[in-house]
């Protein structure tokens, strides 16, 4: 039985995990871009995968279901791209950012608003990565995540600076 | 200006991370709901994963 399965001492680590970092995942997936329903729903599916695969995923679990749940989630993006409800999940969007305290809402709206590439690493970044480790993972060249960093970083800027109230420029 | 150098930057995206965090952990932080949804789904995979298993033994035996 499945849920027995779940439950013997080999999973304790697995539960333990689970309720250690599914909040934070569902945070790295929404500062990815996905909307926070769905973030739920894919985290789900990625923890699912890491149970399942526990011997394998839990020799470096946060990194698996990270990798995991950008997979998963752009999968699905690729899917409904030319659905309406593709539509929709742009709409939800806005909606998960609302959620959040407005100064809260004002970087996560811009860091979701960056190129793809760029917006992965500020999302491990602010999950505590640094480039060499993001590299690693994503099984890219090290200083490409550097020149992404760099980039995304000064892109963040240069919004910031731009919706800067009149009175606060100098 | 508060976010010129990239520390400076890197602070304030820390802050929002953790601000966005505390309103999810709000939402979605019962870890027991999330482990029962999982066991659910585990079991339906399980299912699928039979009847998979089943298919060419059916159709060899035609």
């Amino acid at each position: 039985m499945v849920q027995g399965t779940f439950q013997s001492p080999f999973y304790a680590s697995f539960e333990a995990f689970y309720a250690e970092d599914r909040v934070r995942l569902i945070n790295f997936l929404v500062a990815f871009g996905a909307p926070h329903a769905d973030a739920e729903d894919i985290v789900q599916e990625a923890m699912l995968s890491a149970a399942l695969n526990w011997e394998t995923a839990s020799i470096n679990p946060r990194p698996y279901v990270r990798t995991a749940v950008k997979r998963i989630y752009l999968r699905r993006k690729g899917q409904d791209q030319n659905r309406a409800w593709a539509e929709q999940q742009h709409l939800d969007a806005g909606n998960t950012t609302a959620l959040f305290d407005e100064d809260t809402r004002h970087i996560y709206d811009i860091v979701r608003a960056l190129p793809e590439a760029q917006r992965e690493v500020i999302a491990w970044t602010i999950d505590g990565y640094k480039p060499a480790e993001i590299a690693e993972f994503t099984e890219r060249a090290v200083d490409t995540m550097y020149a992404l960093r760099r980039t995304a970083r000064q892109a963040i800027r240069d919004k910031l600076v731009e919706q800067e109230p009149e009175e606060g420029r100098s | 200006m508060a976010y010129q150098n990239d520390q400076e930057l890197d602070e304030i995206l820390e802050r929002a991370a953790g601000s966005a965090l505390k309103t999810l952990n709000g939402m979605y932080g019962d870890v027991q709901q999330g482990l029962q949804d999982l066991y659910r789904r585990a079991e339906i995979a399980s299912r699928s994963a039979t009847v998979t298993e089943h298919v060419p033994v059916t159709t060899a035996a035609r």
